[in-house]
């Protein structure tokens, strides 16, 4: 190119390029401070969601539709606000780029707080609370509790609560001795981890409890719960940080409708069970 | 939005990580690949019949789907019919079959491009075909050769990031991980991205310094009168 | 998990709506891509540094990076640099076709190269203008020989088509992705999805082929 003869200095010209393109760029990207989205997503009769519609029944695909519990409580607020529903299935690692983007107004799909990410994101009161069930295959006498999973290759969802929880879980085992896990696998979604259970490519998934009655339902005797990792995880709404008038709007919403009722009825609906909601205190120190 | 510099601080082990294996899978699939694909061009010009016909067929099929595809199904589907791989393993060997069809493509085209008169010429001067393939077409063609090769060299590695679908620990799939766990879009995907950059760079690179040298080759050969240009 | 063809079968119509898009995708990407890399053999050949070292970053930078980030680049970075909203179907075709571009102008370049030096002074001595010894002379010979490499870059973009999901295109491979989650099927459909694009793929690859034939005839020329 430039510099035939000196592979780093042409190496170094692309480096300091693109550097200088990216600066460019984000300093360009400066949030709008307009008067407030939730003032203009009335104005504007229009709230654009973004959804990762692969989790049963929290949020899923049936006949070319979005249902689920979560789609339940967005026709509420829909409904509430007076406004058109605009929503976008779309996998998990479009989501986050997609709000910080201002592609959409609000992720509206089950997303578990940590301490990075509250930095980044504004959370809302959770809509459910679940736990990471370790799953295997009914046939299994191998592992009969999370403690067997030693030597073992277990598979959950990139970037989804069972991840964390997993994770932790495994420091846990190697601090009483053991060996930790064979391979930790990370798939796209929590399906395809699924069939690589049923044909022996991983040992164990790790799965939200409520993942595992959709399952259970769908493929009945096929797999079985042998324990759970980690804590329960609160499964919350996104908006950007700089939206909290529609964060506020939406807790809001959730302890309305979890006051009189309408919320678990839904959950009862979906879930099968009712969870308690909290007035808040759920996230990490320091987040929005 | 700010960039926000310590988070590629913090995730950059991992980071290093997802490059070495992906520096690693690609340095085994793209000579594998090149070593397939000769045998694949072979049976395809063979003049064997069925051979060609198979030959073609499968060709057909690896370049017609979607590597994504092709992945999906070893993965998923031939564990159900006893053949259960490593990720890895699995990764490699359709990245080598998906190069090696390409490959042998280009290797074909590039014989072909050699115009028919060389041939024509040395079989009336009595060359056996050995002969004729490695001195005649051989040298003249790896000038069409070695471009297109490049081309699909860049591309296999680039590719190499679809294996991340498979929970290939490469640096897509690290990219994604870290993404996961800071929400930091911008800076991670600067990063690999930038990354990539590089590696697809230095290839392109070394492939240039291996065409000029053979170039150079041919014209010496060309200068001594050994092989006319007939255009 | 045995394998159940009716449920194979039963997918397909479904995932024909996705395989139109697709379809739409690769064709308008490819046509686009095409523009694009003639624009690039052009700034290459200006005499003109920086509009020429212009170009050579853009296709650095298009054929070294991978096309998901590019996707991403453009559906999520650009418009707030330009101020104007893209809809995922446009970004992600645009993206396509930056990225196709990039490459058919090496094809292009090459094809233009092939070319003997014979034609273009010929075609000088006899005083004929810049624009006819272009239009008529070398641009229908190179269209022809570079088809087959643009056949294949067609098929790419056919093949690059599912990265467009993850920005909310529902196109086959998300189609696919939401029967298999629905279903929990994913060897039959991945299996429907693999011979649809095959159909996909094969009929644009036969159709250009036909294509080739019939402007050999049209020219006259081997």
């Amino acid at each position: 190119m430039f510099f035939s003869r000196h592979k780093a200095l042409n190496v170094l010209l692309k480096a300091t390029v693109t550097i200088a393109i990216l600066t460019f760029i984000t300093v360009f990207i400066q949030p709008a401070f307009a008067d407030g989205l939730l003032t203009k997503i009335k104005q504007n009769k229009k709230l654009v969601v973004g959804t990762e519609a692969a989790l049963e029944p929290m949020e899923f695909v049936k006949d070319g539709k979005i249902i689920g519990y979560g789609k339940d409580f967005l026709d509420i607020i829909v409904a509430d606000l007076d406004v058109e529903l605009v929503q976008h299935d779309l996998p998990f690692q479009g989501i986050i780029p997609g709000l910080l983007a201002k592609k959409f107004d609000l992720v509206a799909t089950s997303v578990a707080p940590n301490a990075d990410r509250i930095k980044k994101v504004a959370y809302t009161l959770p809509l459910a609370a679940v736990n990471s069930d370790i799953v295997v295959l009914a046939k299994n006498e191998d592992i009969k509790s999370p403690y067997d999973l030693n030597g073992k290759i277990v598979a959950t969802q990139l970037s989804s609560a069972p991840q964390s929880m997993l994770e932790k879980f495994n420091g846990e085992l190697k601090a009483k001795g053991g060996t930790g896990y064979k391979q930790l696998a990370l798939y796209q979604a929590f399906p395809e981890s699924y069939i690589a259970l049923a044909n022996g490519q991983v040992d164990a998934i790790c799965i939200a409890t409520i993942s595992f009655a959709a399952l259970n339902k769908k493929r009945p005797g096929m797999y079985k719960v042998i324990g759970s990792v980690g804590d329960p995880v609160w499964f919350c709404w996104l908006t950007r940080p700089q939206d909290i008038d529609l964060r506020d709007y939406i807790n809001s919403m959730i302890l309305k409708s979890r006051d009189n009722g309408k919320l678990y009825e839904l959950q009862k609906k979906w879930l099968g069970t009712v969870q308690e909601i909290p007035d808040g205190g759920h996230l990490p120190s320091g987040a929005f | 939005m700010d960039f926000d510099i310590n988070i590629i601080l913090k995730y950059w082990p991992i980071i290093f990580e997802g490059l070495t294996m992906t520096l690693f899978i690609c340095a085994i699939a793209l000579p594998i690949g090149l070593i397939l694909s000769t045998g694949v061009c072979v049976i395809r010009m063979s003049q064997n019949r069925i051979l060609k016909s198979l030959s073609i067929a499968f060709i057909e099929v690896i370049r017609n789907t979607p590597f994504l595809i092709q992945v999906f199904l070893v993965f998923y589907v031939l564990p159900f019919y006893g053949f259960r791989m490593k990720p890895i393993l699995a990764g490699i060997c359709c990245l080598s079959i998906y190069a090696s069809v390409y490959f042998a493509e280009i290797i074909r085209g590039a014989i072909l491009s050699v115009p028919k008169h060389q041939k024509e010429a040395a079989q009336a001067l009595g060359l056996s075909a050995k002969q004729i393939m490695l001195k005649i077409i051989f040298p003249q063609m790896l000038g069409y050769l070695i471009p297109p090769m490049t081309n699909m060299g860049v591309t296999i590695i680039k590719e190499s990031s679809v294996l991340s679908i498979i929970t290939v620990a490469e640096l897509t799939y690290y990219s994604q991980f870290v993404i996961g766990k800071a929400f930091a879009p911008v800076e991670i995907f600067s990063l690999v991205g930038l990354i990539y950059w590089i590696i697809t760079a230095l290839f392109a690179f070394g492939m240039k310094i291996i065409e000029n040298r053979y170039t150079y080759i041919s014209i010496i050969e060309k200068a001594n009168g050994s092989i006319p240009d007939c255009a | 998990m045995d394998f159940d063809i009716g449920h194979l079968l039963k997918s397909i119509p479904l995932m024909l709506k996705g395989a139109l898009i697709t379809f739409e995708i690769s064709l308008i990407g490819a046509l686009l891509g095409i523009i694009v890399g003639f624009i690039l053999v052009l700034m290459r050949m200006t005499p003109l540094k920086p509009i020429k070292y212009l170009a050579e970053i853009y296709i650095s930078v298009f054929r070294g990076t991978p096309l998901l980030l590019q996707i991403f680049f453009i559906y999520y970075a650009l418009p707030g640099l330009l101020g104007i909203d893209l809809p995922p179907f446009i970004a992600g075709v645009l993206a396509l076709s930056l990225n196709s571009g990039a490459f058919v102008t090496e094809v292009l370049r090459g094809g233009i190269g092939v070319i003997p030096r014979g034609q273009f002074e010929g075609a000088k001595a006899l005083g004929l203008k810049r624009r006819v010894i272009w239009g008529r002379i070398i641009l229908p010979q190179v269209f022809i020989m570079i088809l087959p490499p643009l056949t294949n870059e067609l098929t790419m973009l056919v093949k690059a088509s599912p990265l467009l999901s993850v920005i909310t295109v529902v196109e086959l491979t998300r189609t696919a992705q939401q029967i298999m989650i629905l279903t929990y099927r994913p060897v039959e459909v991945m299996l429907a999805a693999a011979i649809l694009y095959f159909v996909i793929c094969f009929t644009l690859t036969r159709l250009t082929y036909q294509l080739k034939g019939r402007l050999v005839l049209i020219s006259g020329r081997q």
